[in-house]
């Protein structure tokens, strides 16, 4: 399989992306149509993607040696990617936390998850990132959409035989019951791994809270075909409104932190003010 | 025939038709009252011939006319036609089925001939639509009575400022938005997009600079870019001799 930057360059939607347009369509436009500079990169973002960093390294060590690298190490590639960030072309969102508490946090959040892992005992890591590109399809329609479906998996481990694709999350709680029988990121998983021929696979969140005193959040998962069904007529829905230009605002406490309001205002929809 | 192979031919059957084989017809232009949109009757048998092969399909019907008077004491036909329709294939000189649906359609007209015509291919393009052939098109309304009355002066339910000015026996397409009612897009195709980036790696323009060129002409990303944005583009960036496979042999052209 391609690297998911390759992958990326063909005509594709990715989980992100569908749950981007649903979030707010004009957002989405601005981003991924007009390609709009964002004013800044969220602090919740950057901070998600140095963590998922610092959980990639943490799983290729368990696969490449067995072990768990050194809890020290696991939380250096969080502060390295952190400050990537902070030095990045597009300034970070001003963060009423100084920076040196952000690594504080990722490391006690680091420290809570590398405690219940290893508790757990170290699983058997079959791949760390590993991309992926499949054909979807709309289901009123029979027709195999142009847009590949595209992603990867944070995580597949290997069961007694049988594969688990595991999510990794940051949040500022637990995931709640609505959440986790809903989400179709890892219905769209399901299908990808079946495709890929990794069979029926299991499927895992692993969400690390942001609190004071972290907390680790395993759960086991199940989707179904009226899931998958579910996900097909949303990815196909949201590609439908894309073609057809429907890209109205959703206004809400969100826009306070959205990188492109500059945008969205000087565009003529909206005045500031 | 095993259940993978059924779920291809049912994909293959249900395939979305082009915008010249849909026919839409304004029910005050037909006078029958009421809009339709379905497939034109040859298009729905080339699915069948296309996608089954010849002779892997039949059909039954049983056709019944009556006379009926119009609603000026004019004489009319009115047919109705069952039909079974199977899928299959001749084997030792029996068609052997492997599916079949069941349907029925009806037609009135001032000839008999036509009444039993329109009856029969409303019949077999409702079976049709039980293996999934125009399905897109089918599941607003399923009725595909909608050949003008060859009879302009018969319509039962049409105004009569409208009836005036209707037209003899001709079907008016619906006009139609950026996307059609049958799912045709706009955006640009995966070939397309390839087809793009491949003559942008000829030309040795970097990802950012090939995006910022596209934004700046055209407003969107390269993804984003319509059909028809796209044929321009590939047709000026290659100067109409490009010579790339993801193109297909033909520049523009789309997937």
């Amino acid at each position: 399989m391609a690297s998911l930057s390759v992958l990326r360059q063909g005509l594709h939607v990715s989980v992100s992306q569908i749950k981007g347009y649903m979030r707010c369509p004009r957002q989405y436009e601005l981003h991924y149509v007009r390609g709009a500079e964002p004013a800044f990169v969220p602090v919740a973002l950057a901070f998600g993607s140095a963590f998922h960093a610092a959980l990639a390294f943490f799983y290729s060590g368990i696969r490449s040696s067995g072990e768990a690298p050194p809890f020290t190490e696991t939380v250096e590639v969080f502060a390295s990617a952190w400050q990537a960030a902070e030095k990045g072309p597009v300034p970070l969102q001003e963060d009423e936390e100084p920076s040196g508490n952000r690594i504080d946090q990722a490391a006690l959040m680091l420290g809570a998850f590398d405690t219940t892992i290893r508790a757990a005992g170290l699983p058997l890591v079959e791949s760390v990132e590993a991309p992926f590109s499949i054909e979807i399809h709309d289901l009123e329609t029979g027709e195999v959409l142009e847009e590949r479906l595209t992603g990867a998996f944070d995580l597949v481990t290997n069961e007694g035989g049988r594969r688990v694709v595991v999510e990794h999350k940051t949040s500022a709680r637990k995931y709640g019951k609505d959440q986790l029988r809903f989400d179709f990121q890892p219905t769209a998983y399901q299908m990808a791994a079946r495709e890929l021929g990794l069979g029926e696979v299991g499927l895992r969140y692993q969400v690390v809270t942001k609190a004071k005193q972290p907390a680790v959040q395993v759960e086991d998962i199940t989707r179904g075909p009226a899931d998958e069904s579910d996900f097909l007529a949303t990815a196909a829905g949201v590609l439908r409104a894309i073609d057809a230009g429907a890209f109205f605002p959703i206004r809400g406490r969100q826009c306070r932190s959205c990188p492109y309001e500059w945008a969205c205002n000087a565009g003529g929809v909206r005045q500031a003010g | 025939m095993t259940h993978e192979e059924k779920k291809k031919i049912y994909l293959a059957l249900s395939a979305p038709f082009p915008e010249e084989a849909i026919e839409r017809t304004d029910g005050r232009i037909t006078g029958r009252g009421y809009s339709t949109t379905g497939i034109k009757y040859q298009y729905v048998v080339n699915r069948l011939n296309e996608v089954l092969g010849l002779g892997c399909y039949r059909a039954h019907r049983t056709v019944t006319v009556k006379e009926v008077s119009t609603a000026k004491g004019r004489q009319a036909f009115e047919a109705i036609c069952d039909i079974t329709l199977e899928l299959g294939e001749w084997i030792d000189g029996e068609f052997v089925t492997w599916a079949e649906a069941l349907a029925d359609g009806g037609h009135t007209a001032t000839s008999e001939a036509d009444a039993r015509k329109g009856a029969y291919t409303n019949a077999l393009k409702k079976a049709a639509a039980f293996f999934g052939v125009g399905r897109q098109a089918y599941e607003g309304t399923l009725d595909d009575d909608n050949v003008a009355d060859p009879d302009p002066s018969e319509p039962t339910m049409l105004p009569t400022e409208v009836r005036s000015q209707a037209p003899r026996a001709n079907v008016t397409p619906m006009p139609t938005g950026p996307r059609t009612a049958t799912g045709a897009r706009t955006r640009l195709t995966a070939k397309q997009l390839a087809a793009l980036w491949s003559i942008a790696r000829r030309r040795n323009l970097g990802q950012g600079e090939f995006r910022g060129q596209v934004k700046a002409q055209f407003g969107v990303q390269p993804e984003y870019l319509t059909r028809e944005q796209a044929s321009v583009l590939i047709g000026s960036m290659g100067n109409g001799n490009v010579e790339d496979d993801n193109i297909g042999g033909h520049v523009g052209m789309g997937g």
